[in-house]
């Protein structure tokens, strides 16, 4: 996909290499993902790699007309919180949750941040690269949960 | 309303009394296993060089090495005088550490029942492996991965130096 | 008078695996709900970042249990894109060739529990028999029923056995004469089942592109995707097949679409066996290897939707980050939607005609 609009519509707010954007500030993001969302359907996946002290997070979206995929790329750092873009791709909703689960991002304006895959009273936050298993996490049971 | 297709599934199933029964009578008689059916796993004890491959590869920890006495076990090329005991309460069966392994001397059984009635009793040290290896379970010798090589028999001349 | 909630809890023999449903209930009339998943989560992902690549693959087995080979054949296809080797044309035929049999007996377990969700125990037994065929052949090509453990970055572990082609088409015979007869009587053209499924728990095509839903349920609602034919990968750009299509978007309409892939695959089965070359199987690798820095992308049609995976490398032995994205994750998450309008009996055959499997969506 030819991504000479988002040069011109953008200028130096992005590097573009091959299929990928690199975002230089992370402020930037919602304008971007509405003026992808013209061309693009769904999102269809987020990764998060952990490279301390930093967060880079990777946005694939795709359409369904064609094979056609974009890779957007933003880096921000352990204790800063990110924009949500469910308001514009409804898919993002669970993917978002997840990441706060696992990684211990916080989106803003996310519609209902709260963990999915792990029980609620948790401690920890376990994908991070510094988690380390303490002896709260060895004896956890979920006993005192309720329902 | 229904009547007539729920008549011919029933005219289906009465078809099948036709058929001999499937049933398997386990366990007075064998299941039916395959040629490649991954069961326990035997060891030659003499061919074991100990170069700790099985120990690195197995996804479940359930391989560690044991210090040997170098009389009792008849090695013919062993530097470390060590060789793998396996814990069958954590193996899962896989077939990794069999295809590792370099002097071929792991294999693959079709005994399927080895349960007992305490599990300490599940994990096997080398010379009970070897025991397996000498009873009635013969173990099978499959092609190896390479088209080359040879399948390799329970005692070729290994370690000649 | 007031609404009631409906636990339809994670225990419960007709939720396909642990799914939690909290649904709104008056009188007879679902008004919405909520879905909790997370009963069976095993921490995949954090594992593949402390095994070596290779010690993976039993893991990878575990994820979608009922068609374990294709999530093999799509991680030794995302090791095999970031090392950047080929692999020879004979072991992309029996890619081909097992991929489209496990696809036949991930289809042959919806059929049956689809029927028993509906009362009809009958055509549960029926599918299971026909499944034992197949896996009889799985096991004798790779030694294992529910995990096989038979691929190998570069190929595959053993050859095919000798008289492979007399072993399956026979069974493929038997198979469509089954598929073709004696499951009508009982579910397709039966009016019983027809007045349970018509028009129940529709899905919109905007419903579709919103939430990301891909595979048989997308079709079932007039998108015609496959991305066997519009991203060929291994030998399918020079097989012969078609990929059906159906308007309504309700049960019947999911049913329909999945009876015919069977077929759809028993004519790709019958073509790759025919078209089988000779010469190596693999392309051999060693067994513990270092990938250098890079990222990789690579997705496939899985039986239930489109699956991918994306593997970020360092430099090591293990893997960096791997995030394995699932079909059934972006299902559940748009059901709170479908199920808005039905009734209460109803519930049940909307979340069987769209056929989650819990072991992908919690991984």
């Amino acid at each position: 996909m030819d991504l000479e609009r988002f040069r011109e519509r953008f200028g130096d707010k992005v590097k573009i290499d091959k299929n990928i954007l690199t975002l230089a500030d992370k402020k930037d993001l919602i304008r971007v993902v509405k003026f992808v969302s013209k061309y693009f359907d769904v999102l269809y996946m987020l990764i998060v790699v952990h490279r301390p002290p930093k967060f880079e997070l990777n946005y694939i979206f795709s359409r369904y007309q064609d094979q056609e995929i974009i890779q957007i790329k933003v880096e921000i750092s352990d204790k800063e919180n990110i924009a949500s873009i469910s308001n514009v791709f409804k898919s993002a909703e669970w993917e978002e949750r997840e990441a706060y689960d696992m990684f211990g991002i916080v989106f803003r304006d996310h519609p209902d941040l709260r963990r999915i895959l792990l029980p609620e009273d948790w401690p920890g936050h376990p994908m991070r690269k510094d988690f380390v298993v303490t002896e709260e996490i060895k004896h956890w049971t979920g006993l005192d949960l309720k329902f | 309303m229904g009547i007539k297709e729920t008549l011919k599934g029933i005219g289906y199933s009465i078809g099948n009394l036709k058929n001999k029964p499937a049933t398997y009578l386990y366990p007075d008689k064998p299941l039916p296993v395959q040629e490649k059916s991954r069961g326990m796993l035997s060891l030659d004890l003499e061919g074991c060089i100990g170069c700790e491959l099985c120990q690195k590869i197995c996804p479940a920890d359930a391989i560690t090495m044991m210090k040997i006495d170098q009389n009792k076990a008849h090695f013919k090329a062993n530097a470390r005088g060590e060789a793998p005991a396996v814990d069958f309460a954590k193996c899962i069966f896989c077939g990794l550490c069999v295809d590792i392994c370099p002097p071929n001397v792991l294999h693959h059984t079709h005994k399927y029942d080895i349960s007992t009635n305490r599990k300490d009793d599940l994990f096997y040290d080398p010379f009970r492996l070897n025991e397996v290896y000498n009873e009635e379970y013969k173990p099978l010798n499959l092609k190896s991965r390479n088209e080359e090589e040879k399948p390799s028999e329970p005692s070729t001349e290994q370690g000649k130096n | 008078m007031g609404e009631i909630e409906l636990n339809i809890g994670p225990v419960h023999p007709a939720t396909h695996g642990v799914l939690r449903l909290k649904a709104r209930v008056e009188k007879d009339t679902v008004l919405g709900g909520d879905v909790e998943i997370g009963y069976l989560h095993r921490a995949m992902e954090k594992i593949a970042e402390q095994r070596l690549f290779n010690s993976f693959f039993p893991n990878v087995d575990k994820l979608e249990y009922v068609s374990a080979l294709n999530w093999e054949i799509l991680y030794a296809s995302v090791l095999e894109k970031a090392l950047g080797i080929d692999i020879p044309p004979r072991a992309k035929y029996i890619r081909v060739i097992l991929a489209e049999i496990q696809r036949i007996m991930s289809h042959l377990i919806f059929i049956g529990a689809f029927g028993q969700d509906l009362g009809n125990i009958t055509v549960f037994t029926w599918a299971l028999r026909e499944r034992e065929l197949l896996m009889d052949i799985v096991e004798k090509i790779s030694g294992g029923r529910l995990a096989p453990m038979y691929l190998r970055v570069g190929g595959t572990e053993y050859d095919l056995p000798e008289g492979f082609d007399s072993m399956i088409l026979p069974v493929l015979d038997r198979l469509e004469e089954k598929v073709n007869k004696d499951y009508k009587a009982v579910t397709y053209e039966n009016s019983l089942f027809k007045m349970r499924t018509k028009g129940v728990g529709v899905l919109t095509r905007d419903t579709v592109k919103k939430y990301g839903i891909t595979g048989p349920n997308m079709r079932a609602s007039g998108i015609e995707r496959d991305l066997r034919r519009s991203e060929p990968y291994f030998v399918y750009d020079s097989l012969d097949f078609d990929i059906p299509v159906e308007d309504a978007g309700d049960s019947y309409a999911r049913f329909m679409v999945r009876i015919r892939e069977i077929q759809e695959s028993i004519k790709i089965l019958r073509q790759a066996v025919r078209a089988l070359p000779k010469g190596n199987y693999i392309n051999k690798q060693p067994w513990m290897f270092k990938i250098p820095p890079t990222e990789a992308f690579v997705r496939q049609e899985c039986p239930r939707g489109e699956g991918a995976m994306f593997l970020v490398t360092d430099g090591g032995m293990k893997a960096y980050r791997l995030k394995i994205r699932s079909p059934s994750f972006y299902t559940v998450q748009a059901m709170p939607e479908i199920i808005k309008g039905a009734r209460v009996a109803d519930l049940f055959t909307i979340i069987a005609s769209l056929d989650p499997v819990m072991g992908e969506v919690d991984r």
